[in-house]
């Protein structure tokens, strides 16, 4: 019992920092499409480490299944949304970001 | 303080926000984004004072799920009205437009 | 206890930035973002104060919905971007009379909020003692389909009275929406047999947890108007007269269950033995018939009929 609340918390804290991760991403990056990078990429899995950590702690196995059943949907939302933000700014012609040449 | 006390002096500052908005602001669409500020400061301030002492309270609660639906309902004839009048004068304010331009020449 | 209340003021201060934003910020697509986001952020309240129907009913409506609705609406202003506008707004909230007048009504309601005494009438408490009567053993289901029915059904009926409202504005005919990509159409083709499931879900749920048929209706809405956007369902035209025909129905099911139960006593009160039974069958016919006027707000929104151009002439 012991082992599964380590695990939980220690999913819980991963979760914690991989969207800390992705928001630093959004706020820093350069253009629409690194910062889209960060959101479907840190954010997604930090979501998943944040599901498995509170579905370890549910007390019922329909509440995990629930809380697991959120992970799947949302990866396919934003994976969509993703690519329909990104279609949309490279047909407005919004340049990918370059490093300077020196 | 508890949270309701909290979210319900939240609402109040939303519902002074809203109406300075509808007051103050010209664009049709910017009011009416003002007025379901001020709408959601409402139903912030029914559910948190009911539940200022931190039971909870199911007949606020029901009553703000009715406001929500008809606040949906009252936006959606609002925009259509906002739209109707563009695209009979062009304007996107109360103010005719060459009235308008006058003020902001 | 503390760590709760510090996310809580944390959560207060994002509330009120993003409502600042909405009204402050210079573009108004931006604006209309920053209105979604507060939507999600009062959800997120919503969900602080207990009060998971709400929760549910503003991700749904007051976020997704009206988010939806505003920024449609924004693509009918084809407006060239003016960049005065960027020191107007700001200018506006800095006339001084009004300013010092909207300062002082914030301070005179606060100040009233922390003097108002105790309600004399505890209300969960009665609710509480009702609900074995009810048919139902959610509190909030109770109170919005038996305790206070009427309101519920004026609700409905404010709803027919805006759609109305918005047939007879009669929109001007647009140019279609951009096709967007081939991803989104296989989105809804998964997405929406589950939301279908969901709203059922929900609908089901309402007579023992949260859930119920505005936020069934909600999602049933929101399957439609994904549908509308993949392409894979068209616009619905004013001229369609089944979609009057339903949204009538959940008014005309309601009002019949009324006038029906007005020989037994009240308005609106159920005989405890078929309560659980009638409000199903309420909030059955609600969840179709709002679903259809929801989405209607969105779907109806155009008419390619040719209605416009005759007004047009009217008008001359």
């Amino acid at each position: 019992m012991l082992f599964v609340e380590l695990l939980s918390n220690l999913l819980l804290l991963t979760g914690g920092f991989f969207y800390l991760a992705g928001t630093v991403g959004l706020l820093r990056f350069p253009d629409v499409y690194t910062r889209l990078h960060t959101l479907s990429k840190a954010d997604n899995l930090g979501l998943g480490c944040l599901l498995a950590g509170l579905a370890l702690k549910a007390d019922s196995l329909v509440l995990a299944l629930k809380l697991l059943a959120i992970w799947p949907l949302t990866l396919i939302a934003s994976a969509v949304v993703g690519y329909a933000i990104a279609h949309r700014a490279d047909r407005l012609g919004i340049p990918a970001w370059q490093r300077e040449k020196p | 303080m508890s949270s309701g006390l909290l979210f319900a002096a939240v609402g109040c500052l939303l519902l002074v926000l809203g109406v300075g908005g509808v007051l103050l602001l010209d664009h049709l669409v910017r009011r009416i984004l003002a007025f379901n500020l001020m709408g959601s400061g409402i139903f912030l301030v029914l559910v948190g004072l009911a539940q200022r002492s931190g039971r909870i309270d199911p007949v606020p609660q029901a009553m703000v799920l009715t406001g929500i639906v008809v606040s949906v309902a009252a936006t959606a004839l609002a925009l259509a009205l906002a739209r109707r009048r563009y695209a009979d004068s062009g304007s996107t304010t109360l103010q005719d437009k060459a009235r308008r331009e006058d003020r902001h020449d | 206890m503390t760590t709760a209340l510090a996310f809580e003021a944390l959560l207060a201060l994002l509330l009120l930035w993003s409502a600042w934003q909405t009204l402050a910020t210079p573009q108004m697509d931006r604006a209309v973002i920053m209105f979604i986001v507060f939507g999600l952020l009062l959800t997120l309240v919503w969900s602080r104060l207990q009060a998971p129907d709400i929760a549910l009913a503003e991700a749904a409506l007051g976020a997704g919905l009206t988010g939806t609705l505003l920024l449609d609406a924004l693509t009918a202003f084809r407006q060239p971007n003016r960049s005065a506008k960027h020191g107007r707004v700001l200018a506006a909230f800095r006339r001084f009379p009004a300013l010092l007048a909207l300062l002082l009504l914030a301070a005179a309601l606060l100040t009233s909020l922390t003097r108002l005494p105790l309600p004399a009438v505890d209300l969960p408490a009665a609710v509480a003692g009702q609900l074995g009567s009810s048919g139902v053993s959610h509190p909030v289901t109770a109170v919005l389909l038996n305790f206070r029915g009427y309101d519920t059904l004026l609700e409905v009926a404010v709803l027919l009275l805006a759609l109305t409202g918005i047939l007879a504005v009669g929109l001007p005919a647009e140019r279609p929406l951009l096709s967007l990509n081939q991803l989104v159409p296989t989105l809804a083709r998964s997405a929406v047999p589950l939301m279908v499931l969901a709203a059922f879900y929900l609908l089901w749920a309402g007579a023992h947890r949260p859930g119920g048929a505005f936020q069934a209706a909600a999602v049933l809405a929101a399957a439609a108007v994904l549908l509308n956007l993949s392409q894979l369902q068209s616009r619905w035209l004013p001229t369609q007269h089944w979609i009057r025909l339903v949204v009538g129905a959940g008014l005309l099911l309601f009002v019949g269950i009324a006038a029906a139960l007005l020989a037994g006593g009240g308005l609106l009160r159920f005989p405890p033995g078929q309560a659980g039974l009638l409000i199903l069958l309420i909030e059955s016919g609600l969840t179709v018939s709002l679903a259809v006027n929801l989405a209607a707000f969105y779907l109806l929104r155009t008419s390619s009929s040719g209605q416009w151009a005759g007004q047009e002439d009217s008008h001359e």
